[in-house]
């Protein structure tokens, strides 16, 4: 009993540690100016969250259940409740562990930049509004926690504010960002004046699904249901999450936005933030889409989905061996990965979720080692022109190694966990008879193969054509050294030991798929607290 | 009755017209403060069409979970009250707009200070030159 009250609060206090330490870093700036009591608050509450949230996925994953926190005790449909479920908990243990990795090489970071502060703060507000989206179960404050992760991703795009091109980028990124929040605005209100609702369990009931199951649940319809605005509130919402995932025709803010920003910030926005969109698809599609009053639309939606994401891996495959600038090659696969993901949630069986989850997840590690190891070059070397670095990873193996490595784990090399998932992908394709969707996945890989390996050799190789000189040595410091170290363990050890973890992913895609469970603990939740 | 109607007819029909010409203003002027405005003009005309959307000819019922005993005044409730929660809606989106148009304001001043200019096919002109000669930084 008191477990589970620890819990409930452990949830709630989550997404409000960060945002709560946000406030007090520039409050502290008033009166202190020595930087370790800064790194202190900032490595503390990402461990405290970190600590908080494997707890929570013990309980979740190991122990087989939901666990609700409605605020005020309010009951489920009128008031806003935080539900913690596989898919949630998966995402939010991702994101807080690469944000506790980044965090440890932001310490080394910052040493360079003179408004460290700064960066801290919108780095926490950013981690708080992730959470908060991951967790709460209402479609305003989806929206709301949109907004919030979004203005801290313009702000740390455009962290470097004396150059133009950031200065561009950032405004770019928000001017669209603005333009599709406000196209989800109106979704909700769609949504809002058909449904009557805005929790998503509610919706989903309110949308004929679940009633053979559950029975009634939640409270009587006052509005007529409208089957046009349904559909286009889902038009709407795809599209925006289209934007926050960069998949094909929202992609071309991304390239520019993830590579102007600082590099531990690249690493944050191109590994975790364009999960947001996958997040909030899973939920929606499966949630919403699967009631009978939609049924026949859905099937041109996923194939629609199905079509951009193709269209975005060759896109991402083929920027890749064009681009020179080595940050802008990282964002380019960055989009030819969530293309990947994408087209796995879009196959709408459980085993395409849950290969599309695997390869989020190896995304993410990936492409974080990647900037983070590439971000030590650029800082040492004063550059990001891929022939302006040529011939620099000869003198440090040891970084060029962790660049290798994670980009051979990007590629899909065997004994890192980058194999499984496309391997997964593909059995997904074979087994509901998708061969050429399967073919994608092959040629993608091969396409992209070229792209990261052009990396690889422009750095090892001395310039052909130019002067030989040597460059000087870079000394890596601890937490670079630390955190790129944990990155790598992580692809090896998951690699290694993928028996024992692909039951645990398998249970998340069936799980993420079949939203019975989800509704029902909200259901409990109304029964309970129903007067 | 008909003249009311009417009348909210023809305001859905303005807030739209609203709505497009915003945009047209949003994707086709170069200049990146008008872009803003018309940023700005979206989003208050979405709001707008938000609390019609919870005026009562619209949206008959509003949620009312309780009913009070006194059965006449429960009834008093349900013709005369509008739906509430459209209104906090409202009122965050109102909130969150105005953070983006100072955040984008400043960038804006910023980019003045910067380059001199704030025509959007100047800017990427820029950025794209800047991309092929410039080197350093971070």
């Amino acid at each position: 009993m008191v477990c589970i009250v620890f819990l409930k609060v452990a949830i709630a206090l989550t997404p409000l540690i960060p945002i709560v330490s946000s406030i007090l870093i520039p409050l502290l700036r008033l009166f202190t100016r020595r930087k370790v009591l800064f790194n202190i608050i900032l490595l503390s509450t990402v461990f405290i969250d970190t600590i908080l949230v494997f707890y929570t996925s013990y309980h979740v994953y190991f122990q087989d259940s939901i666990i609700v926190y409605c605020f005020s005790n309010w009951f489920p449909p009128i008031g806003i409740c935080y539900v913690v479920d596989k898919l949630s908990i998966f995402m939010s243990t991702i994101l807080v562990t690469i944000y506790s990795i980044v965090s440890i090489y932001t310490i080394w970071y910052s040493r360079h930049i003179p408004n460290y502060y700064f960066f801290y703060t919108v780095l926490l507000i950013h981690l708080g509004g992730i959470l908060g989206l991951f967790y709460t179960s209402d479609l305003f404050n989806i929206y709301v926690m949109i907004e919030v992760i979004g203005l801290s991703a313009y702000s740390l795009v455009s962290f470097y504010h004396n150059k133009l091109r950031s200065l561009i980028a950032s405004t770019r990124y928000a001017l669209l960002g603005a333009f599709y929040t406000t196209l989800f605005l109106l979704a909700v209100m769609f949504i809002h004046i058909s449904l009557g609702t805005l929790n998503i369990a509610d919706l989903s009931i309110k949308l004929g699904f679940g009633e053979n199951y559950i029975g009634s649940c939640f409270l009587e319809n006052t509005t007529t249901l409208n089957n046009g605005y349904v559909l286009m509130a889902l038009v709407l919402i795809i599209w925006t999450t289209l934007f926050l995932s960069a998949v094909f025709p929202n992609h071309f803010w991304l390239p520019s936005a993830h590579s102007e920003a600082p590099s531990p910030a690249s690493a944050l926005l191109s590994g975790v933030t364009v999960g947001v969109g996958v997040y909030v698809i899973i939920r929606l599609l499966y949630l919403l889409m699967h009631s009978s009053v939609l049924d026949i639309i859905v099937e041109g939606l996923v194939n629609t989905l199905m079509i951009l994401s193709v269209i975005s891996i060759f896109y991402g495959a083929l920027m890749m061996s064009v681009e020179d600038d080595v940050k802008r090659i990282l964002a380019y696969s960055t989009i030819l990965n969530i293309g990947y993901v994408f087209m796995g949630l879009s196959l709408g069986t459980p085993y395409g979720v849950s290969a599309s989850l695997l390869h989020f997840l190896n995304h993410s590690i990936g492409k974080a080692s990647a900037f983070l190891s590439i971000g030590v070059f650029i800082r040492n070397y004063r550059s990001r022109n891929i022939h302006v670095l040529e011939g620099v990873g000869r003198e440090n193996v040891l970084l060029t190694s962790f660049l290798t490595i994670s980009l051979l784990h990007l590629i899909g090399i065997p004994p890192t966990i980058g194999f499984y998932s496309k391997l997964l992908l593909f059995q997904a394709f074979i087994n509901s008879r998708a061969y050429g969707l399967a073919l994608v996945v092959v040629l993608g890989t091969a396409a992209s193969a070229y792209g990261y390996v052009r990396l690889i050799e422009h750095l090892w190789h001395p310039p052909i054509h130019g002067v030989l000189y040597r460059v000087e040595k870079i000394h890596l410091s601890t937490p670079v050294l630390v955190s790129l170290l944990i990155l790598t363990t992580i692809m090896f050890t998951l690699g290694l030991s993928y028996q024992w973890i692909s039951h645990y992913m398998e249970s998340t895609g069936f799980y993420a798929t079949d939203p019975i469970m989800y509704i029902d603990s909200l259901c409990s939740v109304f029964r309970e607290l129903h007067p | 009755m008909n003249q009311q109607v009417l009348l909210l007819n023809l305001f859905l029909l303005s807030i739209i017209t609203n709505i497009i010409i915003a945009v047209y203003g949003f994707i086709w002027r170069p200049n990146l403060v008008k872009k803003i405005i018309a940023l700005t003009i979206i989003n208050d005309s979405v709001c707008v069409l938000l609390v019609y959307t919870g005026y009562r000819t619209v949206n008959p019922v509003p949620p009312v979970h309780k009913i009070p005993y006194n059965i006449s005044y429960s009834r008093e409730l349900l013709v005369r009250s509008v739906d509430p929660l459209v209104q906090a809606f409202v009122l965050t989106a109102i909130v969150i707009g105005l953070a983006f148009t100072i955040f984008l304001s400043v960038m804006a001043l910023r980019i003045y200070e910067l380059s001199g200019t704030v025509n959007i096919h100047k800017l990427l002109s820029i950025e794209v030159f800047e991309r092929e000669v410039e080197v350093v930084e971070e």
